[in-house]
């Protein structure tokens, strides 16, 4: 009798658990991620001094910047429009390709991309050493000479402080019922029974998960193949990585080419391209108001 | 008795018996050492493989989850905990030790292990379509009394799905007949979103279920499984010739080591014997009525009997360290004294009378013998037997 008890609570247990999970911070370096903080701001990672991350990062908008494509070094345009670097650690894989297996190795092709800094780490390292303030404080951390480990390690640390806690709809999940308002509720619910959930679920609401771009309306590709280039198998074409909707309000424009400009074209993309099926306005509107509740405070470290 | 022999001979057997006993005692000190050493590692490897064969079982079970919400979050977190692993038990330190072919055996495990992670990427990507498409079937199937569409459409449209429904639970199904079915969809769609909508489900649906069938195929070829359990195999192998060797080395000890007592055991029995014929003679010696002193190579007395010290008035204390010459008189002629020292220098006994001093001057008439001791050829030392014959003399 107990056995069955146990069965019929576990399986209750199973489907209540909701798809997404409220975010929690992650351990980091606090002495680390503050000079990574302050490298990450600083143009002295680039070829010619003039991009830092925080050129495309912007991190007091959200973690990206607000432009379809971004400029790298000598003014020359990406092709990808640029992912938030909030709660990027919790990622799967890194880039909208997923060519990356983690920060540290993400930080590093940015580093070496001739369209983004264009520069070889080891040059920076140069650079660096020769600085009139980071070598001491690079040696405070790990008492020897500055080394390419170092440098991606600092960034890295400060990455994984920028988790961005308590957004209302983590606070709903935790069970405060008034954290969001009722249409909001709505739209979670139109979220979950409608399909979005499927590929934007976890902690990240998304970033777990590789899918086709245009999986109906097969004639709105991109120009980019996507995850083709990595792998260069077929069925991998026009796939990207599934990117995380936490703080979505903050960072249009919206896809990896930034076609969306606004929440609602893409929620209205997304439905059209991805689940293969029409929505009312109400039901969009709906949505999008949910996805205004997954936006998080500003991590501790920026504060 | 022209020379005594001293017997050494068992006295060195003994101590060649107690180092070799001690040399396997340390050898067998070493051995445990390393070989606790290598057991920790290999208990730790071990564990790993295990973690690993399990990490893979629920890598496995995602396989399971058609067209059911899967945690990605989790399996994430899994395919960490595995790649985790994987640099650990690919270090230089192990990678010679349990098994030589283990270097190559981890880089197939590398590769299926990537590959495996692929196919999961793909079966994610191809069951949330699959999944999305049920959600959106199963919305339309709800609603299709609402529908404005004609009792045939309607009849082709639930024929449809439940096809489909035959399709996603593997039963037997007839697709010629779906895709049929399908096409007519195609045909009278013309600019409705819903038949399109309805027609692009349909033909993704038969199109993904065709390429998660490929993928599970693909899995069940895969050989990350069997990768995990050749390894294991061959570290099992290791642990069981190290148990034999164990065992093999204990044995040896433990047979050594009871020779060695045995071997001790009548050597002490002999040595016991020697022991006591050496205290019989040693009291024969005591209280024998001739003086008698034993010295060193270089003539150095190391012992007296009381005879000496009664006749002659030194005290053990006194004699034990002083040259033989300490009880020489000048009443014996220097030819004397050299024909002692040639012949003992020779290896050969000196026999003769000797006028001694004793301690308060007066001198002691002696018929004397001095036989060198000799271990292997080589002078040990002397042996001075000494007859007091003053009284003889004086009454004479």
């Amino acid at each position: 009798m107990r056995f069955i008890l146990y069965f019929i609570l576990s399986f209750t247990l199973l489907w209540s658990k909701e798809p997404i999970s409220p975010l929690e911070t992650i351990p980091y370096n606090e002495q680390k991620a503050q000079l990574g903080k302050e490298l990450f701001s600083d143009p002295i990672v680039s070829q010619d001094n003039t991009v830092s991350c925080a050129t495309c990062h912007l991190l007091s908008s959200g973690g990206d910047n607000d432009i379809v494509f971004s400029f790298g070094i000598k003014g020359q345009m990406g092709s990808m429009n640029a992912p938030t670097v909030f709660n990027s650690a919790l990622n799967f894989k890194q880039f909208w390709d997923g060519r990356a297996k983690d920060l540290a190795d993400q930080a590093h092709q940015v580093i070496e991309n001739p369209v983004e800094m264009g520069d070889n780490i080891y040059d920076i390292v140069k650079r660096l050493r020769k600085d009139k303030h980071y070598p001491k404080k690079f040696h405070d951390i790990y008492q020897e000479e500055i080394a390419k480990e170092h440098l991606i390690e600092v960034l890295v640390e400060f990455e994984r402080s920028l988790i961005t806690l308590d957004a209302p709809f983590d606070l709903y999940l935790k069970g405060e019922s008034n954290a969001i308002s009722q249409e909001a509720k709505r739209g979670y619910e139109l979220f979950k029974s409608k399909g979005c959930v499927l590929c934007h679920n976890g902690r990240n609401v998304g970033g777990n998960l590789f899918n086709r771009f245009g999986i109906h309306e097969a004639n709105n590709h991109s120009k980019s193949l996507g995850r083709y280039e990595v792998t260069k198998k077929e069925e991998d074409k026009y796939v990207f990585k599934v990117p995380s909707l936490r703080n979505i309000e903050l960072t249009a424009p919206y896809m990896h080419d930034g076609r969306a400009a606004t929440l609602e074209d893409a929620v209205k993309i997304m439905t059209e391209y991805q689940l293969g099926r029409e929505m009312k306005q109400e039901d969009i509107n709906a949505i999008v108001e949910f996805l205004k509740s997954l936006t998080g405070k500003l991590p501790q470290i920026l504060r | 008795m022209n020379t005594i022999t001293v017997g050494r001979k068992r006295l060195d057997f003994f101590f060649i018996l107690i180092s070799f006993f001690m040399i396997m005692l340390i050898f067998l000190v070493i051995y445990v050492n390393k070989t606790n050493r290598d057991m920790k590692d290999y208990a730790i490897y071990h564990k790993e493989i295990k973690n690993l064969s399990i990490l893979d079982q629920k890598i496995e079970n995602t396989f399971l989850k058609k067209y059911r919400y899967i945690d990605y979050d989790k399996l994430q977190d899994i395919n960490h905990e595995f790649q985790t692993i994987l640099k650990f038990l690919d270090n230089e330190k192990f990678l010679y030790k349990f098994d030589k072919n283990l270097k190559d055996k981890i880089a197939l495990l590398y590769s299926a292990y990537e590959q495996k992670e692929s196919l999961v990427e793909e079966f994610k990507a191809t069951n949330t379509r699959l999944t999305n498409s049920i959600h959106y079937l199963y919305d339309l199937h709800q609603s299709i009394e609402e529908l404005n569409i004609s009792t045939d459409e309607k009849r082709l449209f639930l024929n449809i799905f439940f096809q489909i429904e035959q399709l996603a639970m593997d039963l037997p199904n007839d697709l010629t007949h779906l895709q049929a079915d399908v096409d007519k969809i195609n045909q009278i769609k013309q600019n409705n979103k819903l038949y399109d909508y309805f027609y692009q489900h349909t033909t993704l649906f038969i199109k993904d279920i065709e390429i998660l069938k490929n993928i599970l195929e693909t899995n069940e070829r895969l050989d990350l499984y069997s990768t995990i359990k050749n390894i294991s195999y061959g570290l099992e192998k290791y642990s069981t010739k190290m148990h034999e060797r164990q065992y093999t080395i204990f044995l040896i000890f433990i047979i050594f080591g009871f020779l060695n007592l045995v071997f001790l055991i009548f050597n002490y029995k002999k040595i016991h014997k020697l022991a006591q014929d050496f205290f019989t003679f040693k009291y024969v010696i005591k209280k024998s009525e001739n003086i008698i002193i034993i010295t060193d190579k270089n003539r150095k007395i190391e012992y007296i009997n009381k005879t000496f010290e009664n006749k002659l008035g030194y005290s053990k204390k006194e004699a034990i360290g002083q040259q033989d010459s300490l009880i020489a008189s000048d009443l014996m002629s220097q030819q004397t004294h050299e024909d002692i020292n040639e012949t003992l220098l020779k290896g050969q006994k000196w026999e003769g009378e000797l006028i001694s001093r004793k301690k308060d001057g007066s001198p002691i008439y002696e018929k004397t013998s001095i036989v060198p001791i000799t271990n292997k050829g080589k002078v040990q030392g002397y042996l001075f037997i000494k007859f007091d014959r003053s009284e003889y003399i004086r009454r004479n």
